[in-house]
């Protein structure tokens, strides 16, 4: 009887036990998140002004940022130290390059939905495991480390760290599932919460300027529904996040979107899980034997494969080009899955719980 | 050439060898003869993609004479490489990185071309991009130079909307840095 109640106590307190491990383990990552959270709001908010060093190990540059919000208008600059003398200056949503020479050909584009902050953060949640690291010190500040681990093998991990005091992120690992880092950006120097003017944010008039106006409109207009063609497989967590029109239609700010419902290709989107993104372009193409291309630059990647059009759509092939900050074989299966939009979205489950496709 | 070998020739091509590497393999070159046929090839498309006269020149001694800090001679300079195409970031980075990036060529795997009609060619007749890309339909099948350079250039271009489409949009994302560094491949594309 003693000894049954004793018992009985006992796996009540295992599973009071068990459920404040759960439940620990929870607010742990509830923790992890809402620092993500203030660091997104400190890179917004924040007055800085500091050094960055960026590479991949085998190159190192820096950069000068200075950072404010004057009168409620984002205000930022970013200085090239290393290679050729180049600056963007940024107020609000207009974005200035000033550098020596002329721009490569550049292509207008439309965003039809910036991630929206931490509301597209919220759901990598399924994507990624977030776990609160050590308190280290980074540009003379004391910071938090925050451990960013994909749940699959189709992304990359970040390891952040986070000023103490206002969140902003002093350092950022991109890693590959070795473990290997393939980016990393870290303040050498920074001073935050300063007092900063217009006059910080001016560009010099030297050199070559280029003023981007990117167009804002309903992010429910970047739907698949005039698209002719999607990947039949994207990784778990990935949405479109911006339909970018060709140049040939000369977008501009004032004029509105061109649609021609007939004509399908070529297809610009951008995807993104919110933290990760990749670019799919589409394009038609007369050439047959064209060589396919693997690339990777650091954390960027790019994949051109051809793809036959179906015959009811006509003579030619299809260009899938795929780039973004993924690993290749993710890539790769993106590229390979491409298919009319119809065959796409109806195969889209099968292919997804396919193995993945090692084609080269 | 065994497997390690062509790795190790793509990552030299690629520039993404140390320095200690890089000597291996151009060691590795004034011994075997195949490799250094691959080599030439490799460069010598490199050279047409880039609509460059100088085809037939071995680039490695440029490399060698960068590694041991000798002044470089006409043909380890990137200057022909930057006004005549869009350089990505690792193209700017010292004078290892240019000379072993100039003969590269970037990064298209030849899928299609048959490489040894080209060293054929190089072999019987005066290297120059204009002789090389008129040349027969069997020296060049299927894939001609303007096409691959084309590709190359659409590529790139591509590479371009992505970095800057990003940025714009990282700008609001959880990740700014990570776009921050793109910045630099338009402007170093334009120099």
């Amino acid at each position: 009887m003693r000894a049954g109640r004793l018992l009985l106590t006992l796996s009540g307190s295992l599973l009071v036990l068990n459920f404040s491990v759960l439940t620990l383990s929870a607010q742990a990552e509830e923790k992890a998140l809402s620092w993500l959270e203030r660091m997104t709001q400190a890179f917004q908010q924040q007055n800085y002004r500091g050094v960055l060093m960026y590479g991949d190990g085998q190159e190192w540059n820096s950069l000068a940022i200075t950072h404010a919000v004057l009168d409620g208008v984002e205000q930022e600059k970013l200085q090239h130290l290393t290679g050729v003398p180049r600056e963007i200056v940024r107020h609000g949503d207009e974005v200035t390059c000033v550098h020596p020479g002329s721009h490569p050909p550049h292509q207008h584009s439309e965003l039809s939905n910036p991630l929206h902050g931490f509301s597209r953060v919220m759901d990598v949640q399924d994507q990624y495991r977030f776990t609160l690291g050590n308190v280290e010190r980074i540009a003379g500040h004391f910071a938090q480390r925050l451990n960013i681990t994909p749940t699959d093998d189709h992304r990359y991990g970040y390891q952040l760290w986070l000023d103490q005091d206002t969140g902003l992120l002093l350092r950022s690992d991109l890693i590959n599932s070795q473990q290997q880092v393939l980016q990393r950006f870290q303040f050498a120097h920074i001073e935050i919460g300063l007092d900063l003017s217009v006059a910080a944010f001016e560009a010099d008039r030297q050199g070559h300027r280029r003023t981007l106006n990117p167009v804002i409109s309903d992010p429910h207009q970047a739907g698949t529904a005039d698209l002719g063609w999607l990947p039949g497989w994207v990784p778990d967590g990935f949405h479109i996040t911006a339909v970018i029109q060709s140049g040939l239609s000369q977008q501009t700010a004032d004029g509105p979107p061109h649609h021609d419902v007939s004509d399908t290709l070529p297809v610009r989107l951008m995807y993104s899980d919110g933290l990760a993104a990749f670019t799919l372009f589409i394009d038609p193409v007369d050439q047959q034997q064209m060589p396919e291309i693997t690339r990777r630059w650091g954390a960027t990647a790019a994949v051109v494969r051809y793809r036959e059009q179906p015959f009811d759509r006509g003579e030619g092939h299809l260009r899938v080009t795929v780039v973004g900050e993924l690993p290749i074989d993710t890539m790769i299966r993106i590229a390979t899955s491409v298919a009319p939009a119809a065959l796409a979205e109806h195969h889209s489950d099968a292919v997804n719980n396919a193995p993945p496709v090692a084609e080269e | 050439m065994n497997e390690r070998m062509n790795e190790s020739l793509s990552a030299l091509m690629d520039g993404e060898t140390d320095e200690l590497e890089v000597r291996r393999i151009l060691n590795q070159l004034e011994q075997d003869d195949e490799l250094r046929s691959t080599w030439q090839r490799y460069q010598m498309i490199g050279s047409l993609m880039r609509g460059e006269p100088s085809a037939a020149v071995d680039l490695s001694r440029g490399i060698m004479q960068a590694l041991d800090g000798e002044p470089m001679d006409e043909v380890s300079r990137p200057q022909p490489v930057a006004s005549s195409s869009h350089r990505f970031r690792w193209l700017a980075s010292g004078a290892v990185a240019a000379s072993v990036t100039l003969a590269v060529l970037v990064g298209v795997r030849m899928n299609s071309a048959e490489p040894d009609a080209l060293v054929a060619e190089q072999q019987t007749m005066q290297p120059a991009a204009v002789q090389l890309a008129s040349a027969p339909a069997q020296a060049l099948p299927e894939v001609d130079a303007a096409q691959l350079e084309a590709a190359q250039r659409k590529l790139q271009e591509y590479v371009l909307q992505h970095t800057e489409q990003a940025t714009m949009t990282g700008s609001r994302a959880a990740i700014p840095f990570a776009r921050v560094v793109d910045f630099q491949q338009p402007a170093e594309g334009s120099q």
